[in-house]
This record gives C-alpha cells, structure tokens and sequence, in this order.
C-alpha cells in the first residue's frame, strides 16, 4: 500500500466573532464551517473539537442573547423582495446553468480544478505556480461558462444540477485559496512555500509581518481585511520534532 | 472487470419504477462500488441520459447518508460495513449485481435509489435531545461517568441513522434505530433529564411514522453496519416500561 500526504481542506472558513456571527447580523457559522480554531494547519479530528466547542460551549451562551430579541415577531415572510430577489438569482443561475448545454460534465471540471489545486496550490506552492494557477482558474471559469454540459431536468432530484452549482462555486473558492497562498509570503502550517524554508527545508514564518488572519470580503476583486493573532500566555515557537 | 447492473430507476416520487440492466465496462476492482455508479453515471451523462440518483456524502462509512441494497442485502456482502465500503473487488467478473433502493413504507422512493428518511428525523425532534444549562460554558469534565455507562453510551451512539435495519426487517420496524438512541442518551447523566419523556415520544413517534413493530429475528442487528446490538432494542423496552410505570404511579 501506497500512501500519501493529500490535501484536504481548505484551511479556511466563513470570518466569524466571538459570538460565531458571520458578517451577515444573525448568521451564525458553526463547526468546520467557519475559519476559528485550527490555525495554519487543521489536523485530524480537530473537526471534531471544534463541532463540540462551537455547539457546546459557545452557541448555548450566545445564541439565545440573539434569539430573545426574535422571538415572537413571527416568521420572516417569503413575499419580502428580499426573499423574491434572492429567489430569482438562484433561479437565475439554475437556468444559466441548464441552458448551456455544452459539452463537458461537471465532473470533467471537477477533476481538471483539483489537478490544478493539487500541482499548484498543494503541498508545497511558489509564486508562479500560484499565478499560473490564477490564470488558469480564470480559463476553466471561463470554459464553465461556456460549455458546461447539464443532463437531467431542473425541477426533479437532478445530482448533475446540484454538482454543477459546487463546482462553479469551487472555481471561486479555488481563486480565493490562490490569491490568499500568494499574499502569504512566508510558510505557515499547510501553507508551504518554497521561496520560504529554511537551510533544512523546515517553514519559515514571517511573524513581523504575517502574525495575522486574512479575511477576504466577497467582490468582484477580494478586498483584503487582515485580524491580527495575540498571543499572551503561550507564543508561537520554530517547530522542532527533536526537542 | 466487466459488470452487468440491474438498477432500479424511478423519475420521482410518483412515476412508476422498473429495473434497468447497464453493461458496465472498464471496472477497476480497487474502484468501490459508488466509484463504480460514478463511472457509469459519467457515460450516461456524455450520451445525454438521466444519471442513476443515490445518496451519498463521506464515503467512509461515518454519516450515514448512504444505502442501498446490493444483491437483496441492505449495503451489500459485508459485515458491518456501510454501502459506500463495498468493493468491485467482492464481486466475480462478469457478475451481474441488482441495486435497488429500501423498500419500507416510512421511506418514501424520492428517486432512482434515494428514499426520503425523514420519519427517523421527525423521531430524534421527539426525544433525541438533552438539556443544556445556558449561561457561562461547564468545564468539560464537570459531569463524572462511570467508565461501563460511558462505553456502553459510545457503543449505541455508534448508530449513524441509515436505515439498513428498517430496510431489511420483515415489519419494517425501526426498533434498533430507536433502541440505539434511547440507550444512549439514557446511559449518560446528560440525557437523565428528559428520560422518560424521551422513551415515550420516541416509541409513539416511531408509531405515528408507520414503522412495525418488533417480532426479534435479529435481521437488523445481522446487516447493522455499526453493530448496534439486539439488546438495544431490550434497553428500549426497559426504558418504555418504566416511563409507563413512572407515569402511572405519579
Ligand atoms: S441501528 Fe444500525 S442499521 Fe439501524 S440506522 Fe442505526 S446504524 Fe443504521
Ligand atoms: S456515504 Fe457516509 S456512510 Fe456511506
């Protein structure tokens, strides 16, 4: 048996408080969802941590503040223009989608992404790696768009449909990992690049300038938000597997 | 390897169902059995076809999501492994292998090989909680349990919700899904708080669902991909008794 170090996951989530609210008021982000408690590199079963302390320790202290505030004003109602917009974009994308009808299944772009991912933006990343990678992201959206190939109808349980919809949203995120790989000009946890190591090719940390968690705020171009990191009682160290 | 496959496909809901036999070519035998539903739904996507629809989400036989019946048996040939852990491997070249979706009349087919389980869903909302105190967060060792209750609890709450034991029981019954909840929370000081009321809406909620009820030939304990035990469902009728009783007597 052959085995690997592979990557899998995105070292990222959705910015949240202390109160696990996303920057939408009232939306909460709990769990893996969300970027909290992992640092640079989430190992395994820490999913796991952060489910039981996000859903034991921290919403049942903060949820109900909001909740109190909610309670007994009725539900939100589905006529509201808010709810009609929201409605019609999804619509929207869905016809997009269905009305393509080009050549190449979702999956087809699914595996040309993640080799993309895998080369680029994996295990260990370089700066051109990483703008050949935006480049190339740019290109498979692009081709997405143009030839992306539905099969199944849209008002039934349509798998194609809903793999579609990931998978374009995949190429965004995708964009966002490489962009923010690119701004990291240090080695980090999973995040290695190779401008960046040291004489024995351990990470080298840049902590004057990058002892902070970037946050990226959705549009056209992410605008960049950086929260610094603290520490009080314990600080960060050179990783040693000696001492 | 080359495979023959009697799928069930039904459009929806209320279109009629029948098998459809696909020749399955180029099959790894490292490929597991979704890999497999993967490539073929591949093909049929290039040649325009509607794709075989069936649950599925880790694929590492933790959640739960995933279920059908391989060959007659609820997740297929192995012991205590969920339908996403079968293997090509199991089966000889050339087999003709037969998919088809639970069959209970509390699941619903939505599609192809995809029921709707959300009576088990409307069974958890009806005791499958505990309370929590608000307010500042416990330390997480505040609570002491004895070592033989926190095992016993671990081993219930193995329990992943698939369905496999309804699927393959006679009278469709979902006692081993109950009786795994049940024993669970009620092993732990955690679920002490809504125990009774917790036995007693669990069982009329599995009632009001139309799941049957128990006659013991132990078939889902058999097909069980996390081996929750028969005695379990012993458990379940321990706890329903005494919330009986405690209910009389007050
Ligand atoms: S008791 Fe076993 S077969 Fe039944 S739902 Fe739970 S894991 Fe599935
Ligand atoms: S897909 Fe999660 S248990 Fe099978």
């Amino acid at each position: 048996m052959r085995i690997y170090p592979a990557a899998h996951f995105t070292m990222g989530g959705l910015w949240v408080d202390y109160h696990l609210m996303t920057s939408v008021r009232r939306l909460y982000a709990l769990g893996e969802c969300n970027f909290a408690d992992h640092g640079a590199n989430r190992l395994g079963a820490n999913s796991l941590l952060q489910a039981c302390v996000d859903g034991n320790f921290i919403l049942p202290a903060t949820l109900g503040h909001d909740l109190a505030d909610v309670v007994g004003r009725g539900e939100p109602d589905p006529r509201s223009p808010a709810f009609a917009q929201a409605q019609r974009a999804v619509q929207d994308r869905i016809d997009g989608l269905m009305q393509t009808q080009g050549s190449t299944t979702p999956r087809a772009y699914h595996r040309r992404l993640g080799a993309l991912l895998w080369d680029r933006c994996g295990l260990s990343r370089s700066a051109d790696g990483l703008d050949e990678a935006l480049a190339h992201i740019d290109a498979l959206r692009e081709d997405f768009d143009r030839d992306v190939r539905v099969v199944g109808r849209p008002d039934a349980m349509n798998p194609e449909l809903e793999r579609a919809l990931r998978v374009r949203d995949f190429i965004d995120l995708a964009a966002l990992m490489v962009r923010d790989a690119r701004a990291r000009e240090e080695s980090c946890g999973a995040h290695y690049r190779i401008e960046h190591q040291r004489a024995d090719g351990e990470a080298r940390r840049d902590d004057d300038r990058f002892s902070h968690v970037s946050a990226w705020q959705h549009g056209e171009v992410p605008t960049h938000h950086a929260e610094p990191l603290s520490f009080s009682l314990s600080h960060p160290r050179v990783r040693s597997y000696t001492s | 390897m080359k495979i023959h496959l009697r799928v069930w496909r039904q459009a929806g809901p209320d279109a009629p169902g029948d098998f459809k036999t696909y020749a399955v070519d180029d099959v790894d035998p490292s490929m597991s059995f979704f890999d497999m539903l993967d490539h073929l739904n591949e093909s049929l996507a290039e040649r325009n076809e509607r794709t075989i629809v069936f649950d599925h989400d880790c694929r590492e036989g933790i959640c739960g999501q995933c279920g059908v019946v391989i060959d007659g048996r609820p997740h297929g040939p192995g012991r205590a492994t969920t339908s996403c852990q079968v293997h090509m491997r199991d089966f000889p070249d050339g087999a003709t292998i037969v998919v088809e979706p639970w069959r209970a009349p509390s699941f619903p087919i939505d599609c192809d090989l995809v029921v709707d389980r959300s009576a088990l869903d409307r069974i958890i909302e009806a005791g499958g909680y505990v309370s929590v105190k608000t307010g500042a967060a416990p330390d997480a060792h505040a609570v002491p349990v004895a070592k033989p209750d926190a095992e016993a609890a671990f081993d219930a709450a193995a329990c992943i919700g698939c369905g496999a034991c309804v699927a393959v029981c006679k009278n469709a019954s979902a006692m081993l899904f109950v009786g795994a909840k049940v024993t669970h929370l009620a092993s732990l000081p955690q679920g002490r708080v809504e125990r009774a009321e917790r036995a007693l809406g669990m069982v009329d909620a599995m009632e009001a669902e139309g799941f049957g009820g128990c006659s013991q030939t132990g078939a889902c304990a058999e097909v069980c991909p996390k081996e929750i035990p028969l005695t379990t469902i012993a458990r379940l009728d321990y706890e329903y008794l005494r919330a009986r009783l405690l209910r009389f007597i007050r």
